[in-house]
Parts: C-alpha cells; sequence; structure tokens
C-alpha cells in the first residue's frame, strides 16, 4: 500500500528516464527488492529467458488471483521493467476457447486473431543485466565504509539516529500546524510547491491538502515532498543544480547503506552532496556539522524505498505513550470539550487547528470546539469530514467504548457550521428580459437551452438567465434572426 | 429590444434570499428578484459576493451563543 | 420582564449602568446580570475582598499552558485528577477510584462540568468554606487532592486552600434563648472581626443576665465547658472527619492519616451579642474578611426546645444520594445549615422531610406559592407519621393556628415577609412565627426567591438550622454567594447524568427543532426595529407552527402526553385555539386549571395541554413525557432546566432508549438560535446534549397541517403585525399574593385583599388527589446500601 507512491512516481516518468534509471544497478535491485512478491517472482521466472508468451503467464497464477495477476504484470509494464511484443503468428484456436477473459480483452484478442499476431513478455533487458549482475557479484561497494577513517567525535547510537530523524521530521510537520513558525527555506519552498501551504500575508498557513497531509502515513508524507523536489530539480534540469535521475538513483543508492555506520562524504560527488544537504533536511541523514567528514544514514531513508513501515515510524506519525500506543488519545465531549492525551506539541498544534485550547498539561491538552473554531478550519479550507474522521480515528479508547467515539451531536453541529457557509450559490451569468415577442423569447430560449447555455426562465415574465459564456452567441442568434 | 444585464445568478433559501435583498440597500448593489430562492445580482461581481458572505456570516455569529460571549 | 428589551440591546454591547433597578425575583435579576456581565465584576469584586485569590481564569478563553510547571507522577495512571495552579481540576470518570474522587471532589469544589468521560470542577473560597462546613480539614483536603492527582499538588492551590480553610471554623453564629451570639474559641479573632466597622456597629450589649463578661474584653464568657456536645462545641465538630465522607470516600485515601488534634474540651468560648436584625451584615462581613461563620444546631441536646414526635413512615423509601445529601448536613450528628441541589423530580421534597425527622423539633417550611405550601403538607403526610394536627398552614386563604408545643408551619415567603398591616388572626400567627426558636427551616426553591425578600424572612424567623433546597443552583450566578451568607453552603450537589443512569431520573432526548423562517415573516423580521414583533415574529413563524403540529400529532399517535410551553401569551392563545387543544395562562381560574389539569390526566383524548409560564415550576403533572417549547424567557438557562424537569420524573413506560422527550422548536436565522443555544448550556454542562433536527422528516408530507399554504401563511403575517407591541412580550402574571413567581411588585403597592377562591383546586393541583406522586422503587442495584449513616441506622433499627 504504502509502496504505491514510489512506484506511481517511477510508472509517471517517461520510458527514457527509466531507461537512463534502470542503467544504474543499484537502482534495479533497489526496486526488485521493494516490489510486491508476486511481481518479483515473474521477474526471476523471465530473468533467464529473453521472451516469453503472454498466454502461458497466466499458468503463473491459479485461477482465484487472476486479479492479482493482471495487476502485478501491469505493475511491471507501467514500470517498464517487462515489455510487450506482438509477434505474427497464428493462434492455436483451443487456446483461444481456454482462456476465460473479459469480454474486452475477448475482442481485443479477436481482433488480433485476426491480425494473426501473438504477444510475448520479456524483460526490459537493461534492468534484466543489472539483476543477473548483481546475483553473480558477491563483494559490491555503494561507498566506502572504512572504519580506519574516523572523524575525531564519537558516532552516534542508533537510537541518536532515530530521534534524530524524528525529530527533524516532526519540525516540517510542526511548520504545517503552527504558521508562527518558519521552516528552512528550502523546506518551506517544497511545502508551498507542492500546495500544502500557502502563501498568507507575512506567513504560511496550512492548506485543505495539507490538513490531509497531517492525517497521513510518515513514508508517504517524504514522498509526497521529495517528489516537488525532484520535479523542481527536473525543471531547472541543465542548470547546474543536478538531475531528477540522479536524486533517484542516490536515494536507491542510499537505501542499501548500513544504520550505524559512518559513511565518507568525500566519496561523494560535488552533485551528490548537494543532495545530502537537502536530504539531512528531511531528517533522512545525519551529520554533526555541515562540514563533518562522515555521514549516517537515518532508518528513514534505508527503509525509504522498501516501504517496511518501521515502528520508530509509526511513533512519529503517532506518537503516543507506552502503553496507549496502539490506541487514540482524543476524548470529545457532548459539552464540545475536548481532551487530548499527549504532551506532543505537534499533536496540540494540529489540534489547535480546529479547537480552541484552554489547558495544556504534562499529559493532557484540554480545548473546546466552538463555531470560531470550527470557522477557522473551514476558512483554510479543512472540511467537516476530515476533522470529524481525523477524532474518530484518533478517539481515545475510553471515549470509544463508552458510546461514540465522537458525540453526534458534535459531529452534526460541526457538519451544520460547514453547511452554513454554502447558502448561496452563484454563477457568472446574463440576464435577457423585455423580448419584443413572445416568439423572439421562445426561439432564444430554445436555442439556450440547445447551446446548453440556460440556467433559469421565467415564462410569463419573459425572463431568460444563461451562462456568461453563452452572451456573445445568443445576442447574434437574437440580432440574425429577430433583428 | 432585448435588454440584456450581465451579472451574477445566486441561488439560496428562502430566507436568504430575503436577507440579501435586505441588506442589498446598505452594500449598494441592485438585485433582480426572480423567485422565492432565484436573484439576480445586476453587475455583480466577487467582491459583492465577498461582502453578501461576510454579512451572512454576521448575521450567523450574532445568532449564535458562545460560551465566550460573556467577556466580550 | 419588563427588562427584557433593553437586555436585548445591551446583550452584546456589555453596556451596563442600571445598576439602581429594583428587581421583582431572583430570575429577573439574575436574567438582568447574566445579560449585562455585571455579575462578573460582582465575582470579582467579592473575591477580591478575600485574601485568597488563584489565577484567576478572567481571561476565558486563552490558552493556560502549565505543561511546563507541572510535574507529572511516575504512577499517574493510577490517580484519577488533574489538579491545575488556578484550582481547576479534571476528573477522569473511567478512573477505577472515580467514584470516590468525584465524591470528595463535589464536597470541596464546584462541578463546572459533568459530561461522560471527563469532569470539571473549580475549586473557590465558597466551595472551600463548604467543605470545611461539612467537617474536612485543610490538611486532610490538601492530602486527597494530592493523591488523587496526577500531578504534583501545585504551590499555589495548596496555599489556596490553606488560606482559604485556615480561618474556616474558628467562628460560629449562636442561637440561644432568641438571642444571637457570635462566639470563638480565639478572643484575637473575636478582636479582628471587631476592627470591622460594620460588625462592631451590630455587637449589642449582653442582654441575658445569666452571661458572664469577661471585664477586660468585654467577651461572655461561657464558662460551662460543654465539652462540644452543646452548640458551642463547634471546633470539636471540625476536628472528626464526617463518618459517611470517611466511609465511603477518603478511608482508603486518607488511611490513618488524621491527627489528633488538640483537644480544645478545657477551651473557653468568648461571644458577644449581635442585634438580631444585623444577623444578615455580620455573616456577610465575616465571609468578606475570610471568618465565614458555621451554624450548627446540636439539637439532640437541645433540651429548651420542646420535640416534635415525627418519624418517616416505615414504608418511606430514601434513595442513596438523598441520604448522601443527608448525610453532608448530619455529617458530626448536628444540622449544618446550607443549601442541597437536587434536580428537579428526584424527590427534594422527601430530602427536606426526612431533615426535618431527624431534627424533630419545631420545623417551618417555606414556599414559593399558596399551591405549593399544600403540596408540602401532603408530602409530609405522605412520607412521615406526623398527626395532622401538629401542621398548620398560614396562607392569605389559611390562617391556622400554630401548635403550641412543637409542629411543623408551612407557609409562603410571601406571607412571612409582608410588611404592610395584618389582620388581628394574621398578627398573632406572624408572632408565634418571630418568637419561636426553629429546630429546623425549609426553604423551597432558594433559587426563586428575591433578596430582599429572602432577607427579610430570614430576619424575623429565628432559625438553629436552615436547608434551602433547590434544582438548578447555577454557579456564575452571583446568587450562589448571597446564598452562602444567607442559609450556609452548598451541602450537595447532585450528577444529573449519574441519577439518570441509575434510573432516578427519565432518560430524556433533547432536540432543537430548527424552524426555518418563511420569506414573508422573514421579510418583517429583517426590517422590524421593535424587538418585540422580532420576537412575535419568530414566535409565530408559520414553519414553527407546522413542526409544533406535527410532533403534537406524532406523539398523539405514539399514546404520550404532551405538554406545549409557550411564554408568549399571544403565541400560546393562537397556538392552543389553533389546534383546538386547552391552555392555562395566569389569568386560568383554579377551577378551570383544575379541570384542565384533570382531563389531561384521565380523558384519554386529551394528549396535549398548553400551558404559559405559571406552569414552569410550581404544577405537577407526572402524566407528562413529552415537552415541545415554542417560545420561552431569553437565555434563561434555569427555565430549561425546569421545563425539563417536568419530565425528569422516571418513567415505568419505557420505549427503547428513551422515555421521554424534550423538543425546543427554534427559529432558524433569528435572535432565538442565540438565546436557545444560551438557555442549554446549564444541561449541556450535566451531561445532556441536544441534538439538532434542522429538518422534521415527513413534515413536506404530512397532510392537513395547518398555515401550509401561502395565504394562510400571509393571513397570519397581518394578524402577527396588526397585534401592538406588548403582543410580543412574554406574561407578565396576575398577581397572587402567596406566589413570588407572580407579579411581587405589585403587591407592594396594593393591600392584600386576598379572595382567591381555589378551594379544592390546590389540592389537586398539589397531588392530594392521590395519584400524582409516586416514588418509585430503587433500582436493584442500589438495593444493599453499603455504607448507612448512623443517624439512618437508628431509624432503621427502631423500625424493625
Amino acid at each position: 500500500m504504502t509502496l504505491s507512491k514510489v512506484f506511481q512516481y517511477l510508472a509517471s516518468l517517461d520510458s527514457k528516464d527509466l531507461e537512463e534509471l534502470y542503467k544504474d544497478p543499484w537502482t534495479c535491485q533497489a526496486i526488485l527488492r521493494s516490489l510486491p512478491p508476486r511481481s518479483k517472482q515473474y521477474i526471476l521466472k523471465m530473468l533467464l529467458v529473453d521472451t516469453y508468451p503472454l498466454s502461458l503467464a497466466k499458468d503463473w497464477s491459479t485461477q482465484a488471483s487472476i486479479q492479482q495477476h493482471k495487476e502485478s504484470l501491469k505493475k511491471l509494464f507501467d514500470l517498464k521493467i517487462i515489455f510487450l511484443d506482438k509477434i505474427n503468428k497464428p493462434i492455436q484456436p483451443q487456446q483461444q476457447q481456454s482462456s476465460q477473459q473479459s469480454s474486452s480483452q475477448q475482442q481485443q484478442q479477436q481482433q488480433q486473431q485476426q491480425q494473426q499476431t501473438e504477444q510475448t513478455i520479456r524483460l526490459n533487458p537493461l534492468f534484466q543485466d543489472n539483476i543477473k549482475r548483481s546475483l553473480v557479484q558477491v563483494n559490491q561497494v555503494i561507498f566506502s565504509n572504512n572504519s580506519s577513517i574516523k572523524d575525531n567525535h564519537k558516532p552516534p547510537s542508533i537510537d541518536d539516529l532515530d530521534s534524530y530523524s524524528k525529530s527533524q521530521w516532526e519540525k516540517v510537520l510542526y511548520f504545517l500546524s503552527d504558521d508562527t513558525v518558519q521552516p528552512s527555506k528550502l523546506i518551506s519552498e517544497l511545502l508551498l510547491s507542492s500546495n500544502l501551504t500557502k502563501q498568507e500575508g507575512d506567513g504560511l498557513s496550512i492548506t485543505s491538502e495539507g490538513f490531509k497531509f497531517l492525517l497521513k502515513d510518515v513514508y508517504t508524507q517524504i514522498w509526497t515532498l521529495l517528489i516537488v523536489y525532484l520535479d523542481d530539480l527536473e525543471k531547472k534540469k541543465g542548470k547546474g543544480s543536478g538531475s531528477r535521475n540522479d536524486l533517484l538513483s542516490f536515494l536507491f543508492r542510499l537505501s542499501f547503506l548500513n544504520l550505524g555506520r559512518g559513511y565518507l562524504v568525500s566519496e561523494l560527488s560535488e552533485q551528490q552532496k548537494e543532495y545530502l544537504f537537502a536530504l539531512k533536511q528531511f531528517g533522512l541523514i545525519y551529520m554533526r556539522t555541515d562540514s563533518s567528514i562522515l555521514f549516517y544514514p537515518t532508518r528513514l531513508i534505508i527503509s525509504l524505498t522498501t516501504g517496511k513501515t518501521l515502528s520508530l515510524i509509526q511513533s512519529i506519525s503517532s506518537e503516543r505513550t507506552q502503553t496507549q500506543k496502539e490506541q487514540g488519545y482524543i476524548v470529545l465531549e457532548t459539552n464540545y470539550r475536548l481532551y487530548a492525551y499527549t504532551s506532543s506539541s505537534l499533536q496540540i498544534s494540529l489540534l489547535s487547528l480546529f479547537v480552541k485550547m484552554l489547558y495544556r498539561l504534562p499529559n493532557l491538552a484540554v480545548g473546546i470546539i466552538t463555531r470560531e473554531s470550527i470557522r477557522t478550519a473551514l476558512i483554510h479550507g479543512i472540511t467537516a469530514d476530515q476533522i470529524i474522521d481525523f477524532v474518530r480515528h484518533n478517539s481515545h479508547p475510553n471515549a470509544a467504548n463508552s458510546g461514540q467515539p465522537i458525540p453526534d451531536v458534535v459531529a452534526e453541529q460541526i457538519l451544520l457550521w460547514e453547511a452554513e457557509r454554502n447558502r448561496i450559490t452563484y454563477t457568472k451569468s446574463v440576464l435577457y428580459n423585455s423580448f419584443p415577442t413572445n416568439d423572439c423569447y421562445i426561439a432564444t430560449l430554445k436555442f439556450a437551452k440547445e447551446q446548453d447555455y440556460y440556467i433559469w426562465s421565467h415564462d410569463p415574465l419573459k425572463t431568460l438567465v444563461v451562462k456568461e459564456e453563452g452572451n456573445d452567441p445568443i445576442r447574434n442568434f437574437i440580432k440574425k434572426n429577430f433583428a | 429590444m432585448v435588454h440584456v444585464y450581465k451579472g451574477l445568478f445566486l441561488e439560496c433559501d428562502p430566507p436568504t434570499k430575503q436577507f440579501v435583498e435586505y441588506i442589498s440597500k446598505q452594500e449598494h448593489f441592485e438585485v433582480i428578484v426572480l423567485d422565492e430562492t432565484h436573484l439576480f445580482l445586476q453587475g455583480g461581481d466577487e467582491k459583492v459576493i465577498n461582502s453578501i458572505q461576510r454579512r451572512i456570516d454576521d448575521l450567523q455569529n450574532q445568532n449564535t451563543y458562545s460560551v465566550f460571549d460573556k467577556d466580550q | 420582564m419588563s427588562s427584557g428589551d433593553s437586555n436585548l440591546k445591551r446583550r452584546r454591547g456589555g453596556n451596563t449602568g442600571q445598576s439602581s433597578k429594583s428587581y421583582n425575583t431572583w430570575t429577573d435579576y439574575e436574567e438582568d446580570l447574566e445579560e449585562s456581565g455585571e455579575f462578573n465584576q460582582s465575582i470579582k469584586k467579592t473575591t477580591n475582598t478575600s485574601s485568597a485569590t488563584l489565577t484567576s481564569s478572567e481571561e476565558k478563553g486563552s490558552l493556560l499552558d502549565y505543561s511546563k510547571r507541572c510535574i507529572l507522577k511516575q504512577d499517574n495512571k493510577s490517580r484519577p485528577i488533574w489538579v491545575c495552579p488556578d484550582g481547576h481540576i479534571f476528573l477522569e470518570t473511567f478512573s477505577a477510584i472515580y467514584k470516590q474522587a468525584s465524591d470528595f471532589l463535589v464536597a470541596i469544589a464546584e462541578p463546572v462540568c459533568r459530561p461522560q468521560n471527563i469532569h470539571e470542577y473549580q475549586l473557590t473560597p465558597y466551595s472551600l468554606y463548604a467543605a470545611v462546613s461539612v467537617g474536612l480539614e485543610t490538611n486532610d483536603i490538601i492530602t486527597v487532592l494530592g493523591r488523587l492527582s496526577k500531578l504534583a499538588l501545585p504551590k499555589e492551590v495548596e496555599q489556596f486552600v490553606r488560606q482559604c480553610t485556615q480561618s474556616y471554623g474558628k467562628v460560629k453564629l449562636v442561637l440561644q434563648k432568641n438571642k444571637y451570639f457570635v462566639e470563638s474559641a480565639y478572643p484575637e479573632v473575636l478582636e479582628f472581626l471587631l476592627k470591622d466597622s460594620s460588625i462592631a456597629t451590630a455587637r449589642i450589649k449582653p442582654t441575658l443576665e445569666e452571661s458572664v463578661v469577661d471585664p477586660k474584653t468585654g467577651f461572655i464568657i461561657n464558662k460551662e465547658v460543654v465539652t462540644g456536645a452543646q452548640i458551642s462545641g463547634g471546633l470539636q465538630a471540625n476536628q472528626s472527619l464526617d463518618p459517611v465522607l470517611k466511609n465511603d470516600a477518603l478511608s482508603n485515601l486518607l488511611e490513618e492519616e488524621e491527627e489528633d488534634t488538640v483537644n480544645n474540651s478545657d477551651q473557653h468560648f468568648h461571644s458577644f451579642e449581635i442585634d438580631p436584625q444585623q444577623v444578615e451584615e455580620v455573616k456577610k462581613r465575616c465571609i468578606q474578611l475570610d471568618y465565614p461563620v458555621l451554624e450548627e444546631y446540636d439539637f439532640r441536646n437541645d433540651t429548651v426546645n420542646p420535640n416534635l414526635n415525627i418519624d418517616l413512615k416505615p414504608t418511606t423509601m430514601i434513595r442513596p444520594y438523598q441520604e448522601k445529601s443527608l448525610s453532608k448536613m448530619f455529617g458530626n450528628g448536628r444540622a449544618r445549615s446550607g443549601i442541597i441541589v437536587l434536580p428537579c423530580g428526584a424527590g427534594k421534597s422527601l430530602s427536606g422531610i426526612t431533615a426535618a425527622c431527624t431534627v424533630k423539633k419545631s420545623i417551618l417550611v417555606l414556599c414559593t406559592s399558596a399551591v405549593s405550601v399544600e403540596q408540602w403538607k401532603y408530602q409530609f403526610k405522605l412520607w412521615s407519621n406526623i398527626e395532622e394536627r401538629q401542621i398548620s398552614k398560614f396562607t392569605s386563604d389559611n390562617k391556622e393556628k400554630i401548635s403550641n408545643v412543637a409542629g411543623v408551619t408551612i407557609t409562603t415567603y410571601t406571607m412571612v415577609a409582608f410588611g404592610g398591616r395584618r389582620s388581628a388572626e394574621s398578627l398573632k400567627i406572624m408572632n408565634e412565627i418571630t418568637n419561636r426558636e426553629w429546630g429546623l427551616v425549609l426553604l423551597d426553591e432558594v433559587h426563586v426567591v428575591p433578596a430582599a425578600m429572602f432577607r427579610k424572612v430570614l430576619t424575623v424567623t429565628k432559625a438553629h438550622c436552615k436547608l434551602g433546597l433547590t434544582a438548578t443552583l447555577l454557579r456564575e450566578d452571583e446568587k450562589i454567594q448571597d446564598l452562602n451568607f444567607l442559609i450556609g453552603p452548598k451541602l450537595y450537589e447532585a450528577n444529573w447524568l449519574d441519577l439518570q443512569k441509575a434510573g432516578f431520573l427519565a432518560n430524556v432526548s433533547c432536540s432543537e427543532v430548527w424552524c426555518p423562517m418563511t420569506a414573508e415573516f422573514y421579510k418583517e423580521y429583517l426590517i422590524n426595529d421593535s424587538q418585540g414583533k422580532k420576537k412575535l415574529l419568530y414566535t409565530m413563524n408559520p414553519n414553527k407552527f407546522r413542526a409544533c403540529e406535527y410532533l403534537i400529532r406524532f406523539h398523539e399517535q405514539r399514546g404520550d402526553k404532551i405538554i406545549v410551553f409557550s411564554d408568549n401569551v399571544y403565541a400560546l392563545q393562537k397556538y392552543a385555539k389553533g389546534l383546538g387543544r386547552y391552555f392555562i395562562y395566569g389569568p386560568t381560574s383554579g377551577h378551570e386549571r383544575m379541570s384542565i389539569l384533570s382531563k389531561f390526566q384521565h380523558d384519554p383524548t386529551v394528549r396535549t395541554i398548553f400551558i404559559s409560564k405559571v406552569g414552569d415550576t410550581s404544577i405537577d403533572i407526572p402524566e407528562a413525557t413529552v415537552i415541545i417549547q415554542v417560545s420561552s424567557h431569553y437565555g434563561s438557562r434555569r427555565q430549561e432546566a425546569q421545563r425539563l424537569g417536568r419530565i425528569l420524573r422516571p418513567k415505568p413506560k419505557s420505549d427503547g432508549l428513551y422515555n421521554a422527550f424534550f423538543y425546543s422548536l427554534v427559529s432558524k436565522d433569528t435572535q432565538e438560535m442565540y438565546y436557545s443555544t444560551k438557555r442549554q448550556q446549564f444541561l449541556i454542562d450535566q451531561g445532556y446534549s441536544f441534538k439538532v433536527i434542522s429538518e422534521l422528516p415527513g413534515i413536506d408530507q404530512e397532510v392537513n397541517l395547518k398555515y401550509s399554504s401561502k395565504q394562510d401563511q400571509l393571513d397570519l403575517l397581518a394578524q402577527v403585525l396588526g397585534e401592538g407591541e406588548d403582543s410580543g412580550k412574554n406574561e407578565i402574571l396576575e398577581e397572587d399574593f402567596d406566589d413570588i413567581t407572580r407579579g411581587a411588585k405589585k403587591s407592594k403597592s396594593s393591600a392584600p385583599t386576598v379572595s382567591r377562591t381555589t378551594g379544592g383546586s390546590t389540592r389537586a393541583l398539589s397531588g392530594g388527589n392521590d395519584m400524582n406522586y409516586m416514588e418509585y422503587q430503587a433500582p436493584a442495584i442500589y438495593k444493599s446500601i453499603p455504607t448507612q449513616h448512623a443517624l439512618f441506622k437508628q431509624r432503621a433499627k427502631n423500625k424493625q
């Protein structure tokens, strides 16, 4: 599930870019290991053959999981890991009979039958080569990990790295939910160009997208911002700021590093050093100072392409006390008071988006939902449903057990507050009246309806309202027919 | 000859329609009443809509009790 | 209600400046205060005079961040409360020791809100005064608070508790032989108090011959050293913890920490006598000087006043919360003055009568109306074994002679407070009332009584102990402070939701029905400047009328009995006549009322009646299961609670989840929306929730609803617009001498030429027809009551 983001992105790239990416063996390996088991298996099945008839490929799957089979193949096609070829060759009739494919595909096949073609699949040769090679090479070196080289500082422990990446990423999220805090330039630019925040006066304020973003898991959050960063690179391509493919390969390469080990910055290209600086701000890389000679990968970057949501990541996305790890923290009462069992500033500022906070204690924050607090959230583009879902999703087990995780009255009131903001709808339009004759009115009305310009009309008053874009055609129509 | 007015076609519930009519004089915009739930704002633009929205918001605010009201 | 319009204008402006206004009733006064925000200032004023203040939450709404200041205890999970430095307390109801913790908190702090999961309380000087009065000591409060709290007890809270409680309990007000004395074991405290000019003025020379006076200080010295058994043992009363509290709430929390404090038995008590007229002022000043006087009555050792032969009938069942409230009153074997707050329908009268049966001295009951007098008499006979001849009524209609020895006298506030010329007969009874040393004065519906009247009544009657009863003591209300020095601290406040869960109150479904204004009515509403007209327009909104008719049909078909409330008399008549139903309002004669109510009770075809605000309190209609509010008194939270109280009595018939229904019909986009939400606040804080019904399902398909056609609506509009300004106003009730809810101001000007013919009707109204009042058996879970107060145990023994 969580992987889809990175594969979606890769699939969206054109074949030229992908071809370029697949030149890098590390990228190929990273992709291979990140794919779901079924896809992995298909690649391995085809690793040593040149082509394979598509019609036989369906035997790889049982009838029951034919859907997954198709999806897996589709994914590999999308990633340009598998190519589909058509070869002119008559098809054996019984094969076709046994096929139980959907009607559209049957049609397709019938057409193909007429053309006397057969479909075969093969692996992308670049990808195939790289994977083959990686199987026979044993001691691959990504970056030298020379333990004899040490800077004069004690290396960070794994715990240090964990808490570092956690706090770094939390900072990013914190920027989003509290517009009084100014993020670093890069992050703030990324938040802006990803539409998670918008410029408002001097500061940034969260958008509806931003609110949804906050409710997602860390892995998806990081990829969302990374992709914006990647796209930015692509736009500036050729202006000496690196390229998207470079960075992608670099990311895939980094994911093979060992947690807790330091690597030499000097082994990196100038370009990669620049990336390193960016990744640092995401909390993906740790460096003691900007000029340190060693860099340390964090758990976040190592799991970035594998998509394994580690416990650390879970605990970042929903920070809770030990015993409540799997449980919610929000108690919302019928008198609109909200109690949050949390000490996380992030969670509190998240709540502040739609709750007026009144008390903050070491392990409890207390607030109240008012029309005003909801109104502020609505103005920010947060929807009533998002708020209700958020409370429901994070509700404290005691609140959930004792009846409703969110009291009906409160949920309904929030929806009503939202509804009252939409009491008028409007359309840019043109109104016609004082038609000289009824015929003229009727004809114009008919014309407006036919052309899909019609909005409203009143026959006794001979009044007609049409969409703005209908003005010129209708004027011309009247001029032409009734002038 | 046919009269042509550019503006905004507005759809709302009957009381809101009454309210828009009511504030049209104060906010200086022309309305053509179409029926119970429709109005035409002659020459209306985003600005007019914004001021209407603001007035509706004010009205609702006035008619909403808040636990903090006493301190206002 | 004359202040209504100006209130409205000032509603948001907060412009006060009408301080010299006179008020008919507390309710008016309260409404006015609420509207103006004046009461906030006066609270500030009063609390500022007290040396002990916490960081006040005046800046309501700003974030108080204590996350750095407070220290979380390691084992906080097992503890149920958070105590904030500003005295605010949060309580988890899902804690294993919730019951104990809430018993403790209700004794020391004001409940702010008590919904499902988390309750809030606030420590105030008054709540701590109440805590000391029921026998808790400074160290107990601090220790238990600290134990219960997840956070280390903030220094300022500890300091606050000390400041508020150290001086409490040092001064007592003693009534002996019809004279009042301020008494203390500490002469220096008395000297301190006498530095206050008001108290110094109130002091009079000892009038009793036997008084022994210390030549140095001039204080009377009580050399008898009654060793705590007599009234003068005030300090001792505070030394031992209330046994009940100790049993159920504190024992495991306090363990054996109770210290042995200094034994005062050899101490002398010093006192000075004060002018009976100044008692109230002295008490008020004492509170302001942080030496609130305790009033306790050692009734069992009172050999001067004759005993009254009264006991609860063996069949009478007391509910656990009634017992709990009384245990606060009689915690140390003496009777404390104070107020018990129980929801409507939860059996306040029985609590009062049980108190009377405990004290067993002459009892004076003060009621708000003649109807209520009848009701009380009926209840006394229902629950206790008192003989008819020992009860006397004193109303404008019934001037019965008071029993010579000891007896129960039931009268109204107005009868006692009346300042005009009285008939010889009346004068004789009044003299009896003022001369008697009452063992217990029961004050019914204390929140309704106007301040001046209250003072008068309490000045002329001499009582050893006073018990106030009320359903709705709004805490933000200044009255709670007034009542504090007039009667005593709040002894107990029941939790509505708990009572509902236990089945002692009906489970009511509350809804706010939004009725969109019709275009025509809304247009007039917008352009009309008159507040009265606006009000009439939103009350008479045809869509509201249709909603009302629709709901009546719906519930009549279910077999419910429905009361429709309308404060506005024009609307009341229009609705009732339009729908062909009976209605009762001020001018309805007693006979007619009785006849309508009887039909409502017995006639299956009469399922709905319309009532003006005369039905808010005094009329008891247990049949009703549905209330529909058409028009109400602005933002009165009390009225809302009182009206809900009409259907709170537990219903034997249960249909699914809810067995009673409360609807408030509100015209959308009007001021009524504002008031409606405001009215609900008290109930919402008690855990009730009002479901908004923005559309009644099926109302548009319903045929033959009135005012559905445009023409009918326009006709109605024309009629409404043709009405005078006053039609928009609420009912101003006709004069009824005994009833303080009815135009007491008028009674000042006109002599009490009372000749109301109530006859048998009041008997019926008050439940005299034997079918009205029913005490339902407590649910099984309450059958075995583990902790019984000594007094009740005694009673149980006697019964066997």
